[in-house]
């Protein structure tokens, strides 16, 4: 598969605010590449780190994190799987930033923005809200609601 | 198991929220961003771990803790009768 195409799996962990573990399909490169255009204004760097360096960095994790890098591998393609060591040098100097950077920065005090789904129902006046509606029911009655 | 779009369930697109309005029950609900990343995402996912997939490559942080908010947010949506959960293709 092309490096600039499809899909591919990913998982990205936290060990602090500033520093992540991420291990996943594709190169070095291409890695680099998605998470820079996740967070275009943070500064990062991305290193490959090699198995022992791995195993030292997963044991740092918290243990529903390992979890999810079990599955990970557990899903087949193990082999093609790589591990990377990612440093935030982004100061979290949020006031500095635009709103619109805002958004796009995310984890831990890099964090201004954090993924928070929200769900809300709107209340309607009764009688669907629209303004007066003339409307007659049955016989006889007839006014406005 | 996966999740579904209930049938019935209309979405327009106000700025970067979507209105959803309900025909069955004629609730209208409002999803902000965020919400909406996990709606979009629910209709091009055939599993829930394509779905987790999905958001994390839309969405940078850490995949456990964006794994648990999106499932909340299902749930939500299920609980508002915005999703259904179905049985996994």
């Amino acid at each position: 598969m092309p490096d600039t195409a499809g899909s591919r799996r990913l998982v990205v962990l936290s060990l602090n605010p500033s520093e992540y573990f991420a291990r996943g399909e594709g190169s070095e490169s291409d890695v680099r590449g998605v998470i820079g255009k996740m967070l275009p204004n943070a500064e990062f760097e991305l290193s490959a780190v090699d198995d022992r360096t791995a195993s030292s960095i997963e044991s740092r994790l918290k243990p529903p994190q390992q979890e999810l890098l079990k599955n990970l591998a557990s899903q087949g393609g193990a082999e093609g799987l790589k591990s990377y060591n990612v440093k935030f040098k982004t100061p979290p100097a949020a006031k500095e930033l635009t709103d619109d950077q805002l958004k796009s920065v995310a984890g831990g005090a890099l964090a201004a923005y954090r993924f928070d789904p929200q769900i809300a129902a709107i209340r309607r006046p009764l009688g669907g809200g629209i303004g007066p509606v003339g409307v007659t029911v049955g016989v006889g009655i007839a006014g406005k609601f | 198991m996966r999740f579904a779009v209930a049938e019935g369930v209309l979405g327009r697109s106000v700025g970067d929220d979507l209105l959803v309005h309900l025909f069955e029950t004629d609730d209208v609900f409002v999803l902000n961003r965020d919400a909406r990343v996990v709606f979009e995402a629910v209709k091009e996912s055939s599993s829930v771990d394509e779905l987790h997939a999905h958001v994390a490559s839309r969405v940078f942080g850490d995949a456990l803790e964006l794994n648990q908010l999106v499932d909340t947010a299902l749930e939500r949506m299920v609980a508002a009768g915005i999703l259904v959960r179905t049985v996994e293709d």
